[in-house]
């Protein structure tokens, strides 16, 4: 068997990655032309490259993605715990009475300003119970919760035109509640019952309320029509979804 | 498409799970082509692309923005499957040798007599050329990126590649022979 310079069998190689230089090539050519088992070599590479083309690839199952996702610790990168970490020093033992006081102030503040937003806002008697639209009202649908550190249910229930959610939920950490709803549905109202430390925002096809602890409150929306529609509720925590629901309204 | 991935991480990081979701969604069927064509076994593919993302996910922190975030990641695998394979080396030796292969989807390929011949080259290569060798081929990665990847010199990756093309040919010249 003839052999094989070193430098050729690395130019070979190079031809077949495709990175050889036009100088390197011909270079490789001439030597090719002049040497059987180089050449032998060089169509051998070549086939079994070839070969390895036709392997077919294999698609994992579908359920993969989901089993991946399952396993991962979704907590590990809350933004409650880099917080803690990159404040650590202000949490020593010496500022806790000053920090208790000062988040008393505040939740004060925010429970006095909320119900003087609610007496405010809201503009109907009762969604929560025996609000005017109430009689005749059904039940659409009474969902219990209960995953991470949050528990309590929501119920749906609807009259006419009108629907609305009542929560009763309570949770140790933030958690928020998003709404989504489609075109020809309209949020009506926001009604609170036992809430506090309690954030609204609005879109324009959604409600998101950002709260923790017990938490009692209740949204009325209004649909233009009769027409079966459907309303998209989830519970978000540290961005992370941990429960969603589409009700039928309407059906 | 790289700046997006470390974009991704960056949200992974804030605590955003679903950008977590979307480099799994993007990067899954990838990683598992990759173990199998290591590993030749469906469910030992599907073991080894779960266990890289957990590992990566929770050594996000460490991932180093430089390199791109999928040859980190293919690193992972690489490791994994090295990891597995040391573990199930005996095992898989025997099950080769009188496994009837009923339970492999693999199996139909199996029947095209060249293909799965080509299959039995390839795992016949020791892991050491059978890394590079796929990698190459499945990706057509650069010297350096494998370098990266298997963790070696680059002058280690090529050393590797070509002897494992060598002995890949060498093999399956044997069995056509056969």
């Amino acid at each position: 068997m003839e052999f094989i310079d070193k430098k050729y069998v690395e130019l070979i190689n190079k031809e077949i990655d495709h990175i050889i230089t036009p100088d390197e090539k011909e270079k490789l050519d001439i030597y090719l032309s002049d040497n059987k088992a180089a050449q032998d070599y060089y169509n051998g590479l070549l086939k079994a490259n070839d070969y390895l083309s036709q392997l077919p690839d294999q698609e994992p199952s579908e359920n993969l993605k989901k089993q991946i996702i399952n396993s991962i610790d979704s907590s590990r990168y809350s933004p409650k715990t880099k917080k803690q970490n990159s404040w650590g020093p202000l949490f020593a033992p010496k500022f806790k009475f000053a920090y208790t006081f000062a988040a008393g102030l505040i939740l004060g503040i925010i429970i006095y300003a909320m119900l003087i937003n609610n007496s405010n806002t809201v503009n109907i008697n009762d969604v929560y119970g025996t609000i005017g639209i109430s009689n005749g009202a059904n039940t659409i649908a009474e969902l219990p919760l209960k995953f991470s550190d949050i528990s309590g249910k929501i119920d749906i229930k609807s009259a006419g035109k009108n629907f609305w959610f009542n929560l009763d939920l309570n949770s140790t950490n933030k958690f928020d509640v998003v709404i989504s709803y489609p075109e020809g549905v309209k949020f009506e109202n926001f009604r609170l019952g036992i809430a506090k430390n309690i954030e609204v925002s609005k879109g324009q096809s959604f409600i998101k309320i950002t709260n923790s602890g017990p938490q009692q409150f209740s949204m009325l929306f209004s649909q233009v029509s009769l027409a079966p529609t459907t309303v998209k509720i989830e519970i978000l925590q540290a961005g992370n979804i941990l429960y969603e629901h589409d009700q039928l309204i309407n059906e | 498409m790289n700046d997006d991935d470390k974009i991704l991480v960056k949200e992974c990081l804030k605590g955003n799970k679903k950008s977590f979701e979307e480099i799994v969604e993007k990067y899954y069927k990838t990683i598992f082509r990759l173990s199998f064509r290591i590993t030749r076994d469906y469910d030992n593919a599907e073991e080894i692309t779960q266990i890289a993302f957990v590992k990566a996910y929770e050594n996000l922190e460490s991932y180093n923005s430089k390199y791109k975030f999928f040859s980190w990641i293919y690193r992972m695998t690489v490791n994994e499957a090295i990891n597995f394979s040391k573990r199930n080396d005996r095992n898989q030796r025997i099950d080769e040798k009188y496994s009837t292969d009923e339970r492999n989807p693999d199996k139909i390929f199996e029947k095209v007599e060249l293909k799965g011949k080509v299959q039995e080259a390839v795992m016949e290569l020791d892991l050491l050329y059978r890394l590079p060798v796929v990698l190459k081929h499945l990706f057509d990665y650069s010297y350096q990126e494998l370098s990266y990847i298997l963790d070696v010199p680059e002058k280690t990756v090529k050393s590797r590649l070509f002897t494992g093309r060598q002995l890949l040919k060498d093999i399956l010249i044997k069995k056509e022979f056969n």
